[in-house]
């Protein structure tokens, strides 16, 4: 109808594009030319905006779309739309039109229905997690990342759905490619504490379980301890900083020295095979500040204990003073004893040749059951009573 | 939790609504802060779960579609609303940030919940809703995997309604030439099998669809009839009107054809109320 340049009326409804335009209200189109290039740039500009339309339709608004194909030279419209403007339409006054009815006559073949339900339920966890994976990936290369603070939670989230379902692998890659970003995931306890909660490694499985757990600086993690130990994460919680005290003693020994009682408690119960020479000073000063603090006998023994492993000539040496007679001032002497008590108790949990050496150095400021245990010790026999 | 929102989700789908609390608390976060959005997400809902249905869809798998249909916009919530709802041309700022509410989606759904497995099944279906079925549109990605079952719903639904709803800058489509249009994105925007069953599920004039017929009377979809072609329904003269319902497919009318489809509101019709009173007659005659 175009080429040989004859008149012929065609049906909107007959060509693809044409429905498109009709579709926006298009009743009639004239074509002025021949010329099959600039029909061929007509058509491609408006099935560009049909595929734009179809993508997203409200990407395409038709009062901003070249419906019409111009000569450049003289301004006449070589192709021209023609559009109804309706008059009931009117933009106050739009219709809400209900959602139609699929009461259609031709159902789906049930091969096809077969296939789809198949396809749906055979995707397993680990399927949904790759997809996942791979779209925080797009997103991230979208550059779309504007609140680090919610891309960590969702990167944190998706971990933790990660080990829910026993991916321990596929949760550590994500942490080790979003290292970054999950920084400010560590401030928020209750999504951390889920992230703990939602997997117990079992021992051949700690060293991968804890690379996801790699930023979480320690210093936080024992801040948590308490909040997290009566949540249902508190007995990874504890494994967790079990394994970083066997793999980076110093700095949970850091954390130890400056944490409350609770804290010390619980951290030197694993920090006891760590002591070294180095570390006795600040062992002292805290078995001091322990006992004005009152603490409770146990963190008073784990701190002793302490004292002997980082060095034990010198744990004697100072172990000695608090044995040897002072000016007692009234009152004084039965915390001291107290504490004697608690230094026998402990060096004779296992005796050893310093440690007899050390029970005869002190015997002579013993009396009654003190003595009494000191002798049980030296002659290598029994423990002293509550 | 609004009482309204819960009416309205349980309409288009049942659920222990006691299980989605957050589910319920986001969308009442996408109705506060734009209602078109809200009133569309209902609608991609209502087709998803139709569509779910025909293909054999029920119980949870049909609650999980229905939750990834209703949140499949809520991206938009990072959408500045004078974007959102701008009648004029975007400039490409603004369609930058319009065409990134897909990827919003991440971020919005993770701030409002912890997300779980079955959050990324209907977050799938947020991002890839306007990822084409050959993996182009947006956003765009690199991945060779093909989109989420749901997702392919979705994104049918979510095209169907757009086209189909008046826009304070445009008229809508009617539904029967969306539909025509829609065919056009046949294995490369959509996936054919979905395609073709929301096609052959609304047939040719979905009922409810005001047509004009070959002898210039105009009539109101009313049903298809078992074993009736998609372009032969059952129908009720409005103009002029009659009382009896006139089937397509009865030889006594194989003359009369449905010349085109037309808007209800310029001849004053609501097709959906004589849907409604003729399926109210029929019951009463049965």
């Amino acid at each position: 109808m175009i080429r040989d340049g004859s008149k012929q009326i065609i049906n909107l409804d007959d060509w693809p594009i044409l429905i498109f335009l009709k579709g926006f209200g298009c009743s009639k189109i004239e074509f002025r030319t021949r010329d099959i290039n600039l029909i061929d740039a007509w058509s491609a500009r408006i099935l560009s905006y049909e595929q734009s339309y179809l993508s997203d339709p409200d990407s395409v608004k038709v009062d901003e779309c070249h419906w019409d194909e111009v000569d450049p030279h003289s301004g006449i419209a070589l192709i021209q739309c023609f559009f109804e403007r309706i008059e009931s339409f009117r933009a106050n006054q739009m219709a809400q039109p209900a959602v139609p009815l699929m009461e259609g006559p031709i159902g789906v073949p049930s091969s096809a229905a077969l296939n789809f339900m198949r396809e749906l339920e055979t995707e397993s966890p680990i399927d949904t997690l790759h997809r996942f994976t791979l779209i925080l990936n797009e997103y991230r290369s979208y550059g779309l990342i504007k609140d680090s603070k919610t891309w960590s939670l969702l990167i944190g989230d998706v971990m933790a759905v990660c080990l829910e379902y026993g991916q321990i692998n596929k949760a550590k890659q994500i942490a080790e490619e979003h290292r970054e970003a999950l920084s400010a995931y560590w401030t928020d306890v209750q999504r951390t504490s889920r992230l703990l909660a939602s997997y117990d490694p079992k021992v051949f499985e700690l060293n991968h379980w804890m690379k996801i757990f790699e930023t979480i600086p320690s210093s936080r993690l024992i801040g948590m301890l308490e909040s997290l130990l009566t949540t249902p994460a508190g007995p990874q919680t504890l494994k967790l900083i079990s394994a970083r005290t066997h793999e980076n003693p110093d700095e949970m020994i850091e954390i130890c020295f400056h944490s409350d009682s609770a804290i010390q408690k619980l951290l030197l119960q694993w920090l006891l095979p760590h002591w070294r020479p180095a570390h006795f000073e600040k062992i002292l000063n805290n078995l001091h500040q322990s006992k004005k603090r009152k603490d409770g006998p146990e963190i008073q023994r784990l701190w002793i204990l302490a004292l002997v492993r980082s060095s034990s000539r010198n744990a004697y040496d100072e172990l000695y003073e608090f044995f040897k007679p002072k000016l007692l001032i009234w009152g004084s002497s039965h915390p001291q004893k107290k504490l004697q008590k608690l230094i026998l108790q402990t060096l004779g949990e296992n005796p050893n040749s310093e440690t007899r050496e050390f029970m005869k150095r002190i015997l002579k400021f013993l009396k009654g059951d003190l003595a009494q245990y000191a002798e049980q010790i030296i002659q290598g026999q029994g423990r002293i009573g509550g | 939790m609004s009482r309204a929102i819960q009416r309205d989700v349980l309409s288009i789908f049942d659920c222990n609504v006691p299980d989605f609390e957050r589910e319920f608390e986001t969308l009442s976060l996408i109705r506060k802060y734009d209602e078109y959005t809200y009133l569309h997400s209902l609608n991609v809902a209502r087709l998803s779960i139709a569509l779910g249905k025909r293909l054999g869809l029920e119980g949870p798998h049909l609650a999980e579609l229905g939750w990834a249909a209703l949140l499949h916009d809520i991206g938009k919530l990072h959408v500045p609303l004078e974007v959102l709802n701008k009648a004029h041309k975007f400039t490409a700022n603004e369609l930058a940030i319009m065409q990134s509410h897909p990827a919003e989606a991440l971020a919005a759904f993770a701030k409002n919940q912890p997300v779980t497995l079955q959050g990324l099944r209907r977050l799938s279906a947020a991002f890839e809703h306007h990822q084409r079925f050959d993996l182009k549109g947006y956003p765009t990605v690199s991945r060779k995997l093909h989109l989420h079952p749901f997702s392919r719903i979705v994104a049918i639904a979510d095209t169907f309604d757009a086209m189909t709803t008046d826009r304070i800058y445009q008229r809508r489509v009617l539904p029967d030439v969306a539909l025509k249009i829609m065919s056009q994105g046949f294995g490369t925007i959509f996936d054919p099998t979905l395609l073709q069953a929301f096609v052959t599920a609304m047939g040719a004039y979905p009922v409810g669809s005001l047509v004009v017929l070959s002898d210039q009377s105009m009539a109101v979809v009313i049903r298809y009839p078992d074993n009736s072609a998609l372009d032969r329904p059952e129908l009720v003269r409005v103009i002029p009107q009659e009382h009896n319902s006139i089937n397509l497919m009865d030889p006594q009318f194989r003359e009369l054809k449905i010349i085109r489809s037309a808007f209800p509101e310029d001849h004053d019709i609501e097709p959906f109320a004589v849907v409604a009173l003729w399926r109210n007659r029929a019951s009463a005659k049965t």
